[in-house]
């Protein structure tokens, strides 16, 4: 198993990050394209552009796509966007706006 | 949380722009150019870019301009395209081929009589033709 790819805090990035057996925690901002295993998008972070991932958690502020077989956004999203996914939780609290469609 | 360190896992691959990173840990393939006070590419990681630091740890590949106060090249690391630096600590087995510029004085950078320039092919690379 490859260990995770971690954004941290004050980190800024923009481009395009395939990380396609393992896991990505976002904890800074993150600008474009990111495919993983797993995503985690902790509550402070700023993601703009297009996840695509296995299993997604959504907790920061999140523009653009995002399309995930898992799907759990918490509470303290903000979603302006897509979503795509086939199983969704959404906690109480979330602001999300935009369309949720299935992937099939 | 803010002082955990970044990372970019081995299985990763990312081309694009970093900023703001304060310390790096790359394990993956990166095209880049970064400006930080920490970099570090682990023995499975490959850079590609300009980097400039305060410290820089190289235990894999690196291509690129390299500018950075203190730089260590550990004896798996392997080096291409320009290194400034103004300390520098090599283990045996590093493998340079690359311009290697010491600047003990930011002003002195373009100053061709105060720089030293040597062209460094390490003896690994030269004891794999053997």
């Amino acid at each position: 198993m490859s260990e995770i790819t971690y954004i941290s805090e004050e980190l800024v990035m923009e481009g395009n990050l395939d990380s396609a057996g393992s896991s990505v925690v976002v904890a800074g901002r993150f600008k474009g394209e990111l495919r993983a295993k797993d995503v985690l998008l902790e509550a402070n972070s700023i993601f703009d552009g297009n996840l695509v991932a296995d299993k997604v958690t959504l907790g920061g502020l999140v523009k653009g796509e995002v399309a995930a077989n898992t799907l759990n956004v918490a509470s303290s999203a903000k979603i302006e966007g897509n979503l795509k996914t086939n199983a969704l939780s959404i906690d109480l609290g979330a602001e999300v706006s935009g369309s949720i469609t299935r992937i099939s | 949380m803010a002082n955990k360190q970044a990372v970019l896992g081995s299985g990763a691959r990312f081309s694009g722009k970093i900023s703001n990173a304060k310390s790096i840990e790359i394990n993956g393939y990166v095209e880049a150019d970064l400006t930080t006070e920490k970099v570090t590419i682990g023995s499975s990681g490959k850079f590609l870019g300009s980097v400039d630091s305060e410290l820089v740890v190289i235990a894999g590949e690196y291509e690129g301009k390299m500018q950075a106060d203190s730089v260590w090249l550990t004896e798996t690391s392997r080096i291409s395209g320009e290194v400034h630096y103004k300390s520098l600590q090599m283990d045996r087995g590093a493998a340079l081929n690359c311009r290697v510029v010491h600047n003990w004085n930011e002003t002195d950078t373009n100053n061709v009589e105060e720089t030293q320039e040597n062209e460094v092919n390490a003896q690994e690379e030269q004891s794999e033709e053997k």
